[in-house]
């Protein structure tokens, strides 16, 4: 047993936690509500080279390991989820241009992401797409081509800016098994409600895509399906841990502010971590917070191994959100009511997490 | 680099422990509880006595002879980590009976850390013998529990002997130790700088048993009253010296013993916890056709596998907090978490268990009923949970 991180895990590491600290932790509130700061945050991103965690410059060169990106997707929701937001969006595009065995795929995925350095362009849509069978022209070819026809992808989801160019992503089209990867340009797209979450009333920077239509679809299924089928699932297997590491990093992000706020704030001719009812909670947050995160931390080293158990998975899932969700509520109730004002980040925290746990 | 996996030592010591747990313990597990005592049959077996002698520092005892790969031998107390795989173990053998197996017990690390040469020798040599000896830490007192420096329990110097007065309790193995390492204060103005541990042997003038305290679990560990009423000890008993040394103060030396035990008390909880997980899985697959409908089968899978994961991320905290006291680091906070996870995380899972095993009928419901009742005491054990989780918050903003 050792819980030690290796060199690249540090400096990855590092190097998010910097960036967060930096760059959006001091401009949260810009971030949530002014687009152009979002944009200015990207670029800074890509000339500090983190976005580098998901290369794209090479077909040999590999994603950094899914340990790794967990890390950096933790740190980086510590200064902002939607921006980690982002960056997972890259990094899952990246990984189904890697599994993906069609040439042609892999390098039209790659290249639009390398065309993107600096913006959120590519949003990954998880599996719950249904589209009708009849309208792919030709299912033996390695990409098939989707006729420009009612394409019901009803209830497709996307975690994405509302300047998203292209989708791509994994999921299932009806009559036909198993999983496709997809390519989907998004003004190829009808997206039928680009709303925002409830819990995010009017933050312009991340939005629920219900995709409602689509025209000229690329979908891709590969020959060796069981294999494919198999890489699919460590694909799915990755943004659920990805998706923790968000919420886990926006809680870690809560119970920090929660801490030093405690220890300033003066109640009863003392700080208010000082009262039991209080540090008790703020414990409790710590003691929840480390293990998930351990949790965390096995799954993904699991994961880069071959893959955890899909039950073990959706029951560790249900954990980290409940957590993460537990903690962000407590902070708002360590604040008292200034907790509900926008004045502070912990109301913004508890909407995130909501969020987060409405995609998983 | 991280590695959270067991290494193949590790891993043919957990194998050792685990037939010792299922196959030594758990077969004595429900006489034990009924009788509140050690069945003799158990504390005898050849086994028992190895690992009793274990105990004792490697130089004096070789270790832990294998049980089941006999070419090894394993010093047990060399890691926290390898305590901890033997408690979580033994824990899902009979956290019970692991508890009140003969041996030093709480005492060891603190008369490895503080005893002189002549003092270990003395005092873990009872160990070697063939026939099992028991020893005890005393220092909870009745108004003295988690605010220890609050103890009032002296230590009076004459000549070149200590008079002990006072009354310890919640003393595991206390009714049947050999010895038992009392803390009492040399001065009661200087709190927790004048507290000292002193090794008072059974049959000592003034020095007697008071009630073995009725318990809910654990009831074979005997946890008990012990009562000094001018208990005269020749000046060689006392630990680490008399004058207030930063590094070796007595009381300093008890609380790094909580830093060692807490993870290892976690991993125990967590052994409890699996052992419900492993009765309540043994039920739905053996009964599985006989009752219930399928949905409800499904829903229990289900919540079987939640119960691995909670439990997981608990034995994971006891991990690392061993881990930073094997690497030399302070896990002073850490272990408290350990603890208050594994406690709590054991204690809802026993008590989830047997309200899954009663509402689907499956058997073994009575040996839930008993880890109901045992795994309880780990709320309070090594430190109330309110009270570690307090010692938790102090340190946050620092």
């Amino acid at each position: 047993v050792d819980f030690s991180l290796n060199e690249h895990q540090s400096v990855w590491k590092g190097k998010a936690s910097r960036f967060a600290d930096e760059e959006l932790r001091p401009s949260w509130r810009d971030l949530e509500l002014n687009r152009g700061a979002m944009t200015a945050v990207y670029k800074k991103a890509g000339a500090s080279g983190l976005i580098d965690i998901c290369p794209t410059d090479g077909k040999d060169k590999e994603c950094s390991d899914i340990l790794t990106m967990a890390l950096v997707t933790e740190e980086l929701s510590k200064g902002d989820c939607g921006f980690a937001a982002m960056l997972v969006n890259r990094y899952l595009s990246s990984r189904v241009a890697q599994i993906s065995t069609s040439h042609e795929f892999r390098n039209e995925v790659l290249e639009r992401i390398a065309n993107s350095p600096d913006g959120p362009e590519i949003a990954f849509l998880w599996p719950r797409m249904a589209a009708s069978s009849s309208v792919i022209e030709d299912t033996t070819a390695e990409t098939a081509r989707l006729k420009e026809a009612d394409m019901p992808l009803d209830d497709s989801l996307s975690y994405a800016h509302s300047s998203v160019e292209y989708f791509v992503g994994c999921g299932r089209v009806s009559h036909l098994p198993g999983f496709h990867l997809v390519l989907v340009e998004r003004d190829k797209v009808k997206i039928l409600k680009e709303h925002l979450d409830p819990f995010s009333p009017d933050s312009p920077r991340v939005y629920r895509l219900h995709l409602g239509g689509a025209r000229d679809l690329k979908v891709f299924r590969p020959k060796n399906c069981d294999r494919h089928d198999k890489l699919i699932d460590n694909l799915i297997a990755e943004r659920m841990i990805l998706f923790s590491a968000m919420a886990l990093g926006v809680a870690g992000a809560a119970f920090e502010y929660a801490v030093a706020y405690s220890g300033e704030r003066i109640t009863f001719g003392r700080p208010i971590i000082q009262h039991q009812a209080i540090g008790l909670r703020l414990a409790d947050m710590y003691i929840d917070l480390t293990a998930a995160r351990l949790l965390l931390w096995e799954a993904s080293s699991k994961q880069a191994e071959g893959g955890a158990e899909a039950s073990q998975m959706h029951a560790a899932l249900d954990y980290w959100h409940k957590v993460a969700l537990d903690i962000a509520s407590d902070v708002m109730r360590v604040l008292g009511g200034r907790g509900y004002l926008r004045d502070h980040p912990a109301e913004k925290w508890v909407r995130e997490i909501q969020f987060l746990r409405s995609l998983r | 680099m991280l590695e959270l996996r067991l290494d193949p030592l590790e891993s043919l010591l957990q194998e050792e422990f685990r037939y010792f747990g299922r196959e030594i313990l758990r077969p004595f597990a429900a006489e034990a509880d009924r009788l509140a005592d050690m069945p003799a049959d158990l504390s005898h077996k050849s086994e028992v006595i190895s690992f009793m002698r274990a105990h004792a520092p490697e130089e004096m005892s070789s270790g832990w002879p294998g049980l089941l790969y006999k070419d090894k031998s394993y010093d047990l107390s060399s890691s926290v980590k390898l305590r901890m795989i033997i408690g979580e173990e033994l824990g899902c053998g009979d956290a019970a009976l692991y508890l009140a197996l003969p041996g030093p017990g709480l005492a060891e690390p603190i008369l490895k850390q503080l005893g002189s040469p002549e003092q270990i020798k003395r005092l873990f040599g009872v160990f070697l013998e063939s026939v099992p000896r028991w020893a005890a830490f005393a220092m909870t007192e009745p108004n003295a529990g988690s605010d220890v420096t609050a103890m009032t329990t002296t230590a009076r110097r004459e000549n070149k002997s200590y008079v002990i007065n006072g009354r310890k309790w919640f003393i595991g193995n206390g009714s049947r130790a050999d010895w038992v390492v009392v803390f009492a204060t040399i001065n009661s103005n200087r709190g927790p700088f004048g507290i000292r541990p002193f090794i008072v042997t059974r049959g000592t003038p003034g020095f007697r048993i008071g009630r073995i305290l009725p318990s809910m679990g654990l009831r074979v560990l005997q946890i008990s009253e012990l009562i000094f009423e001018d208990c005269r000890i020749a000046e060689d008993n006392l630990l680490g010296g008399y004058e207030f040394e930063a590094k070796r103060s007595g009381f300093r030396a008890g609380l790094q013993v909580f830093n060692v035990m807490r993870p290892v008390v976690g991993a125990l909880a967590v052994g409890i916890a699996r052992a419900a997980i492993d009765y309540l899985d043994d039920g739905v697959k053996t009964d599985r056709a006989s009752h219930c409908q399928a949905r409800s089968w499904r829903e229990m899978d289900r919540e079987i596998e939640v119960m691995k994961t909670r439990l997981q991320a608990a034995r994971l905290l006891c991990w690392k907090a061993a881990w930073l006291y094997d690497n030399g680091r302070d896990n002073t906070r850490e272990a408290s978490a350990a603890k208050v996870l594994a406690s709590r995380t054991a204690i809802n899972i026993c008590s989830r268990a047997l309200d899954l095993a009663r509402r689907a009928n499956i058997s073994n419901q009575l040996t839930l009923e008993k880890l109901c009742r045992d795994v309880r005491a780990f709320d309070f054990l090594e430190g109330t949970e309110d009270v570690l989780k307090l010692s938790i918050a102090k340190t946050l903003t620092r």
